[in-house]
């Protein structure tokens, strides 16, 4: 059982702020601007968020959730999710991690073989963040990052289900 | 632009001991401080060991909480038996140094005031989380409560705060250098520190003391609605007389 969800809210800049939570991270909150830094901050960032509420105002698409079931197998945990806007769901989310790896570039190949074989032709590409980072430690960031990517391309389309896979 | 604003200080007793307040003012500083992008967060979130220096922040991390705080100060001759005093009245531990930098940072909105947020990190030592503090207004409460009563969040975050305080539309007022001792007893922390002006904007190296005393301050940090704390304040600043008159704060006078 995994969550991943997060918030929009629009600053003075008009620079949109998300703000995200992660079952794998209970205790802290991922503050991110698309293209900006990403903080990482303790779980009560959110009352800080309630206090700010005369500077900042929720974004309309308000909160959208990545909710489902956790599997380990072996190195690797996979995590299905179900992503909902609201009461209606939206597509599904498919979170593929190698837990021994710290940096990303050396085990996307990996990641890509393991994913083809339970994913075959729906297999995404490899993730921007990773173009980004070169040999450098990944971090829960990323992920979150990621996360924001994929709950953006699904607030634009439709309201047909899409399966969103990262 | 920089602009210091006044400074005024009550003449001090005739020994070394008695209790003269200082008012700190703002200083403007033009510059912000950059801060290089790196997030570092570990499977228990930016958690790590907990920081006991600093300002009210509390081991296990809290969210509403009130915070009292009553304060006092004294001359750089009086500090070692203070030092002597509290290290006879407060919980047996191992002393504990800090050097903390703290920035201030202001976001203006349309409502009168600007929502003050600050930022705090350790100097000397690595590995820690840098710490978010927001402090509300003081509660108007009963007149004879002893200290200074307000709403506080404390926050440990990533290194990349400045950075992020700023997208978010903050700017920094001003900063300084907070260099000195912690104490705990209890639920209480006692703090003696001196406050070191920075000299130039963002360069932690050069920096001068802003005075010739050393702030005392006596914090507890309760869930809100307690207000059992404030008589236990009392009864350890008692103990503390001659050598620091430890006092409420008011926050008229420091306008």
């Amino acid at each position: 059982y995994h969550t991943a969800w997060a918030i929009g809210t629009q600053g003075q800049t008009g620079k949109l702020m998300y703000v995200m939570h992660n079952s794998e991270y209970p205790l802290s909150c991922f503050a991110l601007f698309e293209n900006g830094p990403c903080l990482v901050a303790d779980a009560n960032f959110d009352t800080l968020m309630v206090k700010l509420k005369g500077f900042f105002q929720n974004a309309k698409a308000n909160k959208i959730e990545s909710r489902g079931t956790r599997y380990q197998y072996c190195d690797f945990l996979v995590k299905l999710g179900t992503v909902t806007m609201g009461p209606s769901a939206r597509g599904i989310s498919v979170e593929v991690e190698y837990c021994p790896c710290v940096i990303a570039n050396d085990c996307w190949n990996l990641l890509m073989e393991f994913m083809q074989s339970f994913m075959g032709s729906h297999t995404p590409g490899i993730p921007s963040v990773f173009g980004a980072k070169h040999d450098s430690v990944y971090s829960p960031g990323d992920t979150m990052v990621q996360y924001m990517e994929l709950f953006n391309k699904i607030r634009k389309q439709q309201q047909v289900p899409v399966a969103g896979i990262r | 632009m920089d602009s210091l604003t006044t400074y005024s200080k009550r003449p001090p007793g005739s020994n070394g001991g008695k209790n003269c307040t200082w008012e700190l003012m703002s200083r403007r500083s033009g510059r912000r401080a950059g801060r290089a992008t790196r997030v570092a967060a570990g499977e228990r979130g930016v958690r790590g060991e907990p920081r006991t220096a600093g300002r009210g922040q509390r081991r296990d991390g809290c969210g509403r909480d009130g915070g009292a705080v009553s304060a006092g100060s004294v001359l750089d001759q009086s500090l070692e038996s203070l030092l002597h005093r509290l290290r006879g009245l407060c919980d047996n531990m191992e002393p504990e140094t800090f050097l903390d930098h703290e920035m201030v940072f202001l976001l203006k909105g349309q409502q009168a005031s600007p929502f003050v947020l600050r930022a705090r990190r350790s100097m000397d030592k690595t590995g820690m989380p840098w710490h978010l503090r927001y402090l509300g207004q003081p509660e108007i409460g009963d007149k004879n409560r002893h200290a200074l009563v307000r709403n506080c969040v404390d926050i440990a975050t990533s290194d990349n705060l400045t950075d992020f305080l700023v997208e978010m539309g903050f700017r920094m007022d001003h900063e300084f250098v907070a260099k000195g001792h912690v104490f705990r007893k209890g639920i209480m922390k006692i703090v003696v520190y001196k406050i070191f002006r920075i000299l130039m904007p963002g360069n932690t190296e050069s920096i001068e003391p802003l005075s010739l005393s050393y702030l005392v301050e006596l914090n507890v940090v309760a869930p809100a609605g307690q207000d059992v704390v404030s008589d236990d304040m009392r009864n350890f600043a008692e103990q503390l007389k001659p050598l620091v008159h430890l006092e409420k704060i008011d926050p008229k006078r420091l306008m």
